[in-house]
């Protein structure tokens, strides 16, 4: 379900206050715009709703370096 | 038909009740009630209130040349706004057991039964009145900290309407990472929100918050000379120091009883949402509580012309159940809290 990116609170992070969709994306993470979402501040990120069961499971940092490795030695 | 005839007893008469009830004054302190303070009563003519907030709206007219027309000021018609208050009501009920119990203990005397009803009735009475008070209360907070408004239904707490008073959301705000987060410093972060506060709000004289944010704010507060830490007075002092204005904290932690379900289980819930710090601007006041005419109480009224009934009070009224057997108190009161945005000014700091 891909509902409406918006801001239905401002999002101040540290002395700035963003209350634009695209400029908070740039600057807020995956965590911080996780927790808004969850509080209902912010709509249409993904998170935590069905979007994210749709995602692939997260890989473990063990397993991401291994990956990464793998790919190395494949150059 | 059989009827009840407490109704019919003077004094505990729905009129008698209701000019009882109506002298419970919220702004006593012993009610604990903050509404009062922070959005004052004022009563308006009907419940449908057309024009309850105030606009974000500051026009500014022009200078002209002689001769020529100045600057033209169009009307702001899309932030106009509609609200309809929904009446705040609590009812007891004395049922058909304790009717007979109370027959039984006076041996059907009627004189007798008088006396001993004519004591629980008015008290069972002044808690509905306090009940819909801190209702009030609850909305009010709500309504300020949120921007919303939460209808239940009183049957089935599951089933809820959120009205929005659809504030702007630079007013409305949240923190992207909690305050007290070792990353975060929270009187830094407190000075910047005061600052913004004031080009918004205009002068302020405090803040209202939780406990928790005080003390996350007093923790990363500069130490005084020497490393000793400030005490709460001296950090009032230190923020009104940095900010130039009057500042005091506003600590809410009253609670009330909210019924969980449809049953008699209540949870005990701060009204002070968790986490939230709003500015309070100069002279106290963040807006108003609307009294509208409550129907009964205008009956009452033209009944009783002289008891000096208060048509947009509360008011107390008997029905009747089960032909006579059961008879329910209910306490009604049609008002609403209704926020000034120009005077809001929020974050959610995400402390727990």
């Amino acid at each position: 379900m891909a509902d409406e990116r918006k801001i239905l609170r401002g999002v101040r992070m540290g002395r700035e206050l963003y209350t634009d969709v695209d400029e908070l994306q740039e600057v807020a993470s995956k965590e911080q715009l996780e927790e808004l979402s969850a509080k209902g501040y912010i709509t249409g990120f993904g998170y935590p709703g069905p979007d994210e069961a749709e995602q692939k499971p997260r890989r473990s940092s063990k397993k991401a370096a291994k990956k990464a490795a793998t790919k190395e030695a494949a150059k | 038909m059989a009827t009840s005839w407490i109704p019919e007893v003077e004094e505990l008469s729905p009129a008698a009740l209701t000019v009882r009830a109506q002298t419970i004054d919220p702004n006593d302190p012993a009610n604990m009630l903050l509404w009062p303070a922070f959005a004052p009563r004022r009563d308006v003519d009907s419940v449908d209130l057309s024009d309850v907030t105030t606009l974000d709206d500051r026009p500014t007219a022009d200078r002209r040349e002689w001769n020529q027309r100045g600057r033209h000021v169009p009307p702001r018609i899309p932030a106009r706004r509609e609200v309809s208050i929904v009446p705040i009501e609590a009812y007891d009920k004395i049922g058909e057991k304790e009717m007979q119990r109370l027959a039984e203990g006076s041996n059907g005397n009627e004189a007798i039964m008088q006396q001993l009803i004519g004591v629980r009735i008015p008290d069972r009475a002044m808690r509905l009145v306090m009940a819909d008070y801190r209702r009030l209360e609850f909305d009010f907070f709500n309504a300020w900290l949120n921007g919303q408004i939460v209808q239940r239904n009183p049957q089935n707490a599951a089933e809820t309407q959120t009205a929005s008073f659809g504030f702007d959301s630079a007013r409305l705000t949240t923190a992207g990472t909690a305050w007290d987060d070792p990353g975060e410093d929270a009187y830094a972060n407190l000075i910047g929100f005061l600052e913004d506060a004031i080009s918004a709000v205009g002068n302020i004289q405090g803040v209202a918050t939780r406990n928790s944010v005080i003390a996350a704010i007093q923790a990363d507060a500069p130490d005084l000379i020497g490393g000793v830490a400030m005490t709460r007075a001296q950090l009032e002092q230190r923020i009104s120091d940095d900010v130039g204005q009057p500042f005091r904290f506003y600590m809410v932690e009253n609670t009330v009883d909210v019924f969980t379900d449809g049953g008699t289980a209540t949870t005990s819930t701060k009204v002070f949402t968790a986490g939230h710090l709003a500015v309070v601007p100069a002279g106290g006041q963040v807006g108003y509580t609307a009294f509208a005419p409550v129907v009964r109480a205008m009956e009452l009224a033209r009944q009783v012309p002289g008891a000096g009934i208060d048509i947009r009070g509360v008011t107390v009224y008997y029905d009747e159940e089960l032909m006579g057997r059961g008879l329910t108190i209910e306490a009604q009161l049609n008002a609403l809290p209704v926020p000034d945005e120009q005077r809001v000014f929020v974050v959610d700091t995400l402390i727990a």
